[in-house]
């Protein structure tokens, strides 16, 4: 239990240090890129490729925190309603499929992954597009982890934040 | 198979499932109906790194989010006050502008309302205007900005409908200009409601004192340029729309951290780390929409619900109320960034098939948005505002009743003169 607690706690240090690196690295690859283009350079050509995927592994990154603090936005109409039992079931039911639903996804990305692996190809510089690729079934593999420890506890007291 | 399929994932999203996970589960039960491997829903994530223009958005959010976490709605309000204080009605002019601004650069998430209205709520009932009316005020501004540059709804229509591909090639610097008519109009027409509302009320106006005015606008020296400078970047040309994100965003870091040192450096981390979780919940929506569109597309959706509409309705105009109807319901109950993502795809090839321009659609599309912010039974902004002013929802439901009706008015114009959101893009 130690272990898996000692884990979980990495994990989340990673999840909010990449935030801050990622947004970081855009930000100053925008600049750069800014003074570069005026200053008479053609720019590094490769920094907007990278600023894109940067872009999509900021988002991912995000998404796993989102999921983290039970945070993402839902249309939910009648989990308010019905007495503590039902909302506890509901909470179950949507936890759970949420949970099976990113597995499955997950697993699908990471054959795709996979089948990029056994063709690389240069994303930018000499960063092969599946090393890119691979945050897709990391993240979508931790969100249904998340996803399947929240289907096994309470639901969250205050849902007013998801909005 | 599949209609039990639909039925699960809608009664999901009745539940409350998580909007990504609902699109998500779509998208897949299509491929599974069109015979589309899954593995291309990687495929569709990875479209997200093929979108030039996704990069202003972390960077507008993170500027949006540290102009909410210093004190620059106080400074923004104590400068318009001082500028058009004096006017009648000014005061509610105020409201209506600030209200705006502030939203063109936070979203409507109902930080303006937390910010700015908590500051001109009090004011207004100061002055002479009375609960109901400043409560309706505060309220129905919440969401004021929607159309104005850089407002992330904005740019995630302009991202959504440019990669569908289809109907006339525009830019996002289009759609930003396209936005500034109508969104003065709506703040003209509001504007003028408030006089006519308030003609027997007696309302205090502050005199003119020019060395306030020069006072106000000198402690809000470093934040008064910032709006011309995203103008400057987006409409000159000079630079792309990401680099003005970028220079907006150093800009109001410098500023807020260094000069008015309002936010703490050791701070800084958490308000990436929350805005970026927000761009993260916003992005995978948008990533899972995008395999859903494939989806649309390749099942001709649009194409057969065009077809069936066009042996019903003929003519652009009941097209053009029926579309309005249908957002102001949607915008009642819909989050707009999930409206956005899910109504976008299937209505703009129908609407371009009407003849509609793609940009003109997004304007009619978001100003219908602006409205279910507040249109009860739930917008969202009448739970903050009721939360925030501790006031009966009902309540609020009445005090916003006419400013809704008034930019009702504002969206039918907008939506029967093309040129409002057209004529400055020639």
């Amino acid at each position: 239990m130690k272990a898996v607690n000692l884990l979980l706690r990495a994990l989340y240090k990673l999840e909010d240090a990449a935030l801050v690196i990622l947004l970081l690295a855009l930000l100053g690859m925008g600049l750069v890129q800014i003074v570069a283009r005026n200053a008479g350079f053609s720019g590094f050509i490769w920094f907007d490729t990278a600023s894109r995927i940067i872009v999509l592994w900021l988002a991912l990154f995000g998404a796993m925190r989102a999921s983290r603090l039970q945070n993402h936005i839902s249309i939910d109409l009648i989990s308010h309603y019905g007495t503590k039992k039902t909302q506890g079931i509901i909470h179950f039911i949507t936890s759970i499929s949420a949970a099976i639903i990113c597995a499955f996804s997950a697993w699908y990305s990471y054959l795709f992954v996979v089948s990029e692996y056994d063709y690389p190809s240069a994303a930018f510089l000499n960063v092969p597009t599946w090393v890119c690729e691979s945050i897709i079934p990391f993240s979508l593999a931790i969100i249904s982890l998340r996803f399947l420890c929240y289907s096994l506890s309470l639901p969250p007291k205050n849902t007013e934040e998801a909005a | 198979m599949t209609t039990l399929g639909f039925i699960a994932i809608l009664l999901l999203a009745l539940f409350g499932s998580p909007l990504f996970v609902i699109i998500i589960a779509s998208a897949l039960l299509g491929f599974y109906i069109v015979d589309i491997p899954f593995e291309i829903l990687a495929v569709e994530f990875y479209r997200i790194a093929d979108t030039p223009m996704l990069i202003a958005l972390p960077l507008f959010t993170l500027t949006g989010y540290l102009l909410s976490e210093s004190k620059t709605s106080e400074r923004l309000v104590r400068v318009s006050q001082s500028l058009i204080g004096w006017a009648p009605g000014g005061l509610s002019m105020i409201g209506f502008i600030t209200c705006a601004l502030f939203t063109a650069f936070t979203g409507a998430s109902g930080v303006t309302i937390v910010a700015i209205g908590a500051l001109l709520y009090p004011a207004l009932q100061q002055v002479g205007y009375n609960q109901r009316f400043s409560l309706g005020l505060i309220t129905s501004s919440g969401s004021l900005g929607l159309l104005l540059a850089p407002s992330l709804p904005l740019i995630l229509y302009g991202i959504i409908a440019q990669q569908m591909n289809i109907g006339e090639a525009f830019t996002l610097s289009d759609l930003f200009l396209a936005g500034l008519l109508p969104a003065l109009l709506m703040i003209t027409l509001l504007g003028f409601y408030s006089l006519w509302a308030n003609r027997h009320q007696k309302i205090e106006s502050q005199s003119f004192d020019l060395s306030e005015l020069k006072a106000a606008a000198w402690e809000a020296k470093w934040e008064i340029p910032l709006p011309a400078i995203i103008l400057f970047g987006i409409y000159s040309g000079v630079f792309a729309i990401s680099e003005t994100a970028a220079i907006a965003c150093l800009y109001v870091a410098f500023v807020e951290i260094i000069i008015y040192r309002e936010i703490k450096l050791k701070k800084i981390p958490d308000i990436i780390q929350q805005s970026m979780t927000m761009v993260g919940g916003i992005i995978l929506i948008l990533a899972a929409s995008l395999a859903l569109t494939t989806v649309i597309v390749d099942a001709e959706i649009p194409s057969q619900i065009f077809n069936w509409m066009q042996q019903h309705i003929s003519s652009k105009i009941t097209f053009l109320i029926l579309l309005n109807i249908l957002l102001l319901v949607l915008g009642a109950f819909l989050d707009i960034f999930a409206a956005i993502v899910i109504i976008v795809p299937l209505i703009l090839p129908i609407a371009i098939s009407y003849g509609i321009h793609p940009v003109h659609l997004g304007i009619i599309f978001l100003a219908n948005m602006q409205i279910g912010y507040f249109t009860p039974p739930v917008g969202m902004n009448l739970f903050i505002a009721s939360y925030r002013f501790k006031k009966p929802i009902t309540e609020l439901y009445r005090a916003c009743i006419p400013f809704m009706l008034v930019l009702m008015f504002a969206v039918l114009i907008i939506t029967y003169v093309p040129w409002l959101s057209l004529g400055l893009i020639g």
